[in-house]
């Protein structure tokens, strides 16, 4: 019944299962009790984990993994029937520049994507490590590629309970509500307008089965345990970064590093810098209408201003309210910090979350829900307080659905290098700091930085091309300046 | 004007005058609180009490001289729970109960290899209560200090043990108090305490005051409930651990400051008595050091009807042959505290000095000097050991030269010393800094007889217990726990606690396996040396060990302080409590030096995604137009503030 848990220290991970396996089955076996925290996250006090656990007894994390490729596989299918009858429509309405056939898509490249998307979760190395560490991350990815495939099939209820228990491990996959939204609008033909009561019916529709099923789960695992003690040792433990103990990401060394008196500020900031992308990119990813078929330029597109005043709206709201919260909590010292971070934190969350949910949903029809997905997914797992190389995996899975981009990509053999090279050299720093004592500290958390500006450079970079590839179809793929000699494109 | 000057000279008179009486005042206050102070001005009855306690004890002596303990044993036992060795059970008819007695003795045992303990034990016994609403204000042997702290506190029980060194058990044997390196307090609250945890912590800081030690370090971080392992060892049988706090600071340096305080206690100091021998310079030069206060409520009689309070305090020291004897086998009380001694303490009821001859029956082994004609049996630890007693209330005993200096010289270094039969140690084992194993080794050398242990482990939260890879194995087969409680630790909040009930089979070794993971800290919370690395409190193990000797269960008894202290249930067992070694384990750090230089970078890197995003997401696509001249830009500046379209 023991578990021998393998941590490459690349998986350690918050919730990786070996400890908390480790801790649980023992426990259950001698004493036959539960309900009983180990470390900081509770052990058992979760429905979700005590399913993982019997999860884990009785299959194993590859078939969590083989669900997760079927469901990304089904799902991107179904997407590239979609993107095609769409491009089909285009074509026949001759809303393409002429000059852009080149950037229309094949059905003979777009036959193969499902099977790549697949291939690459399945084999991607990370995906193999997060397997053999036995993290929690392997069914975090299957339920968030399930919520994907629901969303895209276009249920609306499965695709509200998988996102809600997705939301119920770790808080981060809350911002996916939004392109879900946008998906499923979209897919039903529901105009996307303030004024129309469809729209609302909706909205209240989703927001009724997301947070009923989020209810549930949450009223479930209450029942379970006779306490709300669970509450703050799963999300205080996500939203407050206690436990530092050192992974791919950002967090760890910087908190660790921290003054104490500036250590909620940084909290509050690092932690709002998952949620508040969410806003601008839904705004930026949106319909554009085709110009008219004339050869003019317009001189500047109007919808480059609001995700400005979004982005910027968006920065005064955060910095504003963790201002306040780090004023309010220096003045009274007595309250616990964790407590206040934890509430200050889904404040700002919850903020955020509905003003971008309001704001973009409503203001605009969202056309690009899928790849806004993707960018959801890469902030997420750059920018997450506990991130793993698991969560690295799933977004990595979607780059072949995106391979009409590489032709705009600009600096992506110089991002794969230094991916790779991080790769191979986490190992060998985190040996040199840990085992041979050759190295401190500074080495590893070198190469954490270097791989975190690397990933963040490969989704501009991707963000980059989406946005030219779509200013080409609309705008023609050789541009002329006025005087007719050839133009470069630059963003202003 | 005369009379403006009569004025003020009246109010100076009356100024001084009332200073006066308030000086009177205070001092008056001093005398009544200080019970040393209280002693000396009451001469008359103290010299009757001392005469009191000089005869007491003559016939005391002479009297356990000619009876066996066990054939006194079964008589008085019977039906009786529990009683002190107050002098008034031996001597009903002398004249009314002094309502508190201070007994001393100091327990000198020569050990196999060389190296010399000695054990001193002070008792104070008071007989009142703490605990009663008008609060105890007159203090005359107990320490007022101590006793504001129990009423104020409600303490059931306090232990607090000061140790610097480890035990050697395999070459030392059995202490008679057993303690852990470093600091460790354990109390038991009244059931009348509502909020545990806050007293505790005022408790701890109140008791680093008085004993000038680190005690204020002792947070929720380092205290644990035990369920099982230390029962009160006073009156009442207390179940609820709720009311127990038990904490250790493996890393607590023990030194002269902490020895001072410990000594005022005492009800002579150190002026008299015993303890003229408690010099620091000698007591800190030795291998094993170790004081302890023990305070417990205790029967006065032999129904239980009155209690009385008892404070115990005890000092440990083994002198080490070579650094402090020189390597040579000859050791005097000069030798070891450079002072002998000349009286007792005159407040003492007893005073006695027993030195441990079981070995040396015919003097073959050593040779002790001066020679005393008392000797006494007493059952310790499971064993039937001999001493020599010394009385120091009779002046007999100092001799003519009005001074004693006991004398042990060796004859021969051979000699067997008896293995104890339960012992234990401790490693950590694995290598790096991101694993490791605790390895957690006993000991039952009992030929035959298998005996349980409880197995009590508080390791700290940074230390992250692997549960699931617990495994105790004795004799190379799985040993399932009978018992096991296990508190997982919360991060920054609470330790582990992990104890067990383990049977160990007769002539074996068991092992106790369980594997962790280092955390890293914040760079705030590592110790100043953060690669000396941090401490682990030992594991203790209590235990009743069979017998060998038939245990006196009756505590109504005159016996020597050392064998009186846990009290005993049962004839064929004794309970005996060891300390394995504290751990010292090693955590990765980060680098201390570069705390801005990390903010800086991380932030940059945020910046590097914000900016990049940020970029994207509000500018767009354009074609780039050769910038006009600067001629132009100006003219263009200059016709749009005249309103002109421009060029």
């Amino acid at each position: 019944m023991r578990c021998k848990s393998f941590r490459f220290p690349l998986e350690s991970s918050a919730v990786s299962f070996a400890t908390l396996l480790s801790s649980l089955i023992p426990d259950l076996l001698l004493q036959g009790s539960y309900g009983r925290k180990y470390g900081n996250f509770v052990v058992l006090d979760d429905i979700f984990e005590r399913l993982c656990c019997l999860f884990s007894v009785v299959v194993s994390f590859q078939l969590a993994d083989v669900i997760t490729a079927v469901a990304l596989y089904m799902a991107v299918a179904d997407y590239n029937k979609q993107v095609f009858r769409k491009q089909k429509y285009a074509l026949e309405a001759d809303r393409y520049p002429l000059d852009c056939l080149e950037l229309i898509r094949s059905p003979k490249e777009m036959y193969y994507i499902p099977l790549k998307v697949a291939m690459f979760y399945l084999l991607n190395p990370f995906t193999i490590l997060c397997c053999v560490a036995k993290s929690t991350c392997g069914l975090n990815n299957a339920i968030i590629a399930l919520f994907i495939l629901t969303t895209i099939k276009g249920s609306v209820l499965l695709s509200a309970i998988f996102l809600s228990l997705a939301t119920y491990q770790s808080i981060y996959p809350l911002t996916l509500c939004a392109p879900a939204l946008l998906y499923l609008m979209q897919r039903q033909y529901i105009p996307v307008n303030f004024r129309r009561f469809s729209f609302w019916w909706f909205i209240a529709q989703y927001a009724f089965m997301y947070l009923g099923s989020l209810f549930v789960l949450v009223c479930l695992s209450f029942f379970l345990l006779g306490s709300w003690d669970y509450l703050p040792s799963v999300y205080g433990f996500i939203l407050s970064v206690p436990d530092l103990t050192p992974n791919i990401g950002l967090f760890w060394y910087f908190f660790a590093e921290m003054f104490e008196h500036f250590r909620l500020f940084f909290l509050c900031v690092f932690q709002i810098n998952v949620f508040f992308y969410t806003i601008p990119l839904s705004v930026k990813l949106k319909y554009v209408p085709p110009p008219p078929r004339s050869r003019h330029q317009p001189s500047r597109p109007h919808y480059a201003t609001l995700p400005c005043v979004c982005v910027c709206v968006c920065v005064c709201v955060c910095v504003c309210v963790c201002v306040c919260v780090c004023v309010c909590v220096c003045v009274c010292v007595c309250v616990c910090v964790c407590v206040c971070v934890c509430v200050c934190v889904c404040v700002c969350v919850c903020v955020c979350v509905c003003v971008c949910v309001c704001v973009c949903v409503c203001v605009f029809y969202r056309e690009h829900p899928v790849f806004l997905i993707f960018m959801q997914l890469a902030v997420i797992s750059i920018f997450k307080s506990y991130p793993t190389v698991g969560d690295i995996a799933l977004y990595m899975a979607f780059i072949p659905v995106w391979n009409h981009l590489h032709r705009f990509l600009r600096n992506i053999f110089l991002v794969s290098c230094v991916l790779l090279a991080c790769s191979a050299l986490f190992p060998v720093l985190w040996h040199l700091w840990i085992y041979a004592g050759s190295a401190n500290s500074n080495f590893y958390y070198a190469i954490t930085l270097l791989f975190n500006v690397a990933q963040i450079l490969l989704v501009s970079d991707y963000f980059y091309a989406f946005l030219r590839r779509e200013h080409h179809l609309t705008y023609g793929l050789y541009l002329k300046r006025k005087d007719g000699s050839e133009a470069t494109l630059v963003l202003k | 004007m005369a009379a403006r000057r009569r004025l003020v000279s009246a109010l100076l008179v009356f100024l001084c005058a009332s200073s006066v009486f308030s000086g009177a005042e205070s001092q008056e206050a001093t005398l009544t609180g200080g019970h040393r102070a209280a002693a000396v001005d009451d001469p008359p009855t103290d010299t009757e009490r001392a005469e009191q306690a000089a005869e007491q004890p003559a016939v005391e002596e002479r009297r356990w001289e000619a009876t066996e303990v066990e054939e006194a044993t079964p008589d008085e036992a019977a039906g009786e729970k529990q009683d002190t060795s107050a002098p008034g059970t031996a001597a009903p008819s002398s004249a009314p109960q002094p309502k508190d007695d201070f007994q001393e003795e100091l327990v000198v045992r020569p050990l196999h290899s060389g190296d010399i303990y000695a054990s001193f034990q002070f008792r104070t016994l008071w007989e009142t209560d703490f605990t009663r609403e008008n609060k105890v204000s007159h203090y005359r042997l107990f320490p007022k200090s101590l006793g504001q702290v129990i009423s104020k506190f409600s303490v059931r029980e306090l232990h607090i043990s000061f140790t610097q060194g480890y035990w050697r058990t395999m070459q030392w044997g059995q202490p008679f108090l057993p303690s852990p390196p470093g600091a460790e307090l354990w109390v038991w609250f009244q059931d009348s305490v509502t909020d545990v945890d806050g007293t505790w912590k005022e408790l701890t800081n109140v008791l680093s005051g008085i004993f000038c030690a680190s005690l204020n370090f002792i947070d929720s971080t380092n205290t644990v409930q035990p369920s099982a392992s230390f029962k009160p060892l006073g009156i009442g049988n207390a179940t609820d651990h709720r009311f127990l706090r038990y904490a250790t600071l493996p890393r607590e340096i023990v030194c002269t400051e902490n020895l001072t305080p410990w000594k005022k206690l005492l009800p002579c100091g150190s002026k008299a008595g015993l303890a003229v021998l408690l010099k620091s310079e000698k007591l800190f030069h030795s291998s094993f050091h170790s004081q302890a206060v023990h305070i417990r409520p205790v029967c006065e009689d032999r129904q239980c009807k009155t209690t009385s309070w008892e404070l115990r305090q005890t000092l440990n020291v083994v002198f080490d042959l070579y650094t402090s004897g020189q390597g040579k086998r000859e050791w005097s009380l000069f030798k070891m505290f450079s002072r002998t001694l000349t009286e007792a303490c005159p407040l003492a009821s007893s005073s006695k000095i027993y030195i441990d001859v079981t070995d040396n029956p015919q003097g073959e082994q050593f040779e002790l000097s001066p020679a005393t004609a008392l000797l006494s049996q007493a059952v310790v630890l499971g064993d039937r050991r001999t001493f020599s007693v010394y009385d120091l209330t009779q002046q007999i005993t100092f001799g003519s030269v009005r001074s004693l200096n006991l004398l042990i010289r060796w004859k021969s270094t051979e000699g067997d010393m008896l293995r104890p039969l339960l012992h234990a140690e401790r490693y950590v084992a694995g290598y790096g800094l991101q694993t490791g194993e605790i390895h957690t080794l006993m000991y039952n050398n009992h030929p035959y007889r298998s005996f349980p242990v409880l197995l009590l482990d508080s390791v700290p939260w940074y230390l992250r217990l692997y549960i699931h890879t617990l495994t105790v194995t004795s004799k190379g087969k799985d040993n399932k726990p009978s018992y096991i409680h296990y508190q997982p630790s919360k991060d920054r909040l609470r330790p582990h606690l992990l104890e067990m009930l383990v049977q160990l089979p007769p002539n074996s070794v068991t092992e106790v396996t369980v594997q962790f993971e280092r955390a890293l800290l914040k760079w705030t919370e590592y110790t100043p040396d953060p690669n000396h690395g941090f401490y682990v409190g030992s594991s203790v193990i209590s235990s009743l060990v069979p017998s060998i000797v038939a245990m006196d269960t009756n505590s109504t008894l005159k016996r020597p302080l050392f064998s009186s202290f846990f009290p005993c249930k049962e004839e064929s067992s004794f309970f005996v409590r060891i300390y394995t070694e504290p751990l010292l384990v090693n955590l990765p750090t980060p680098d201390f030096s570069m705390p801005y230089n990390v903010i800086c970078l991380t932030c940059t890197v945020v910046a590097v995604g914000y900016g990049s995003l940020y970029n994207l997401l509000t500018r767009s696509f354009q074609i780039e137009e050769p910038s006009p001249g600067l001629a132009k830009r100006i003219a263009n500046i200059i016709r749009k503030m005249r309103g002109v379209p421009p060029l």
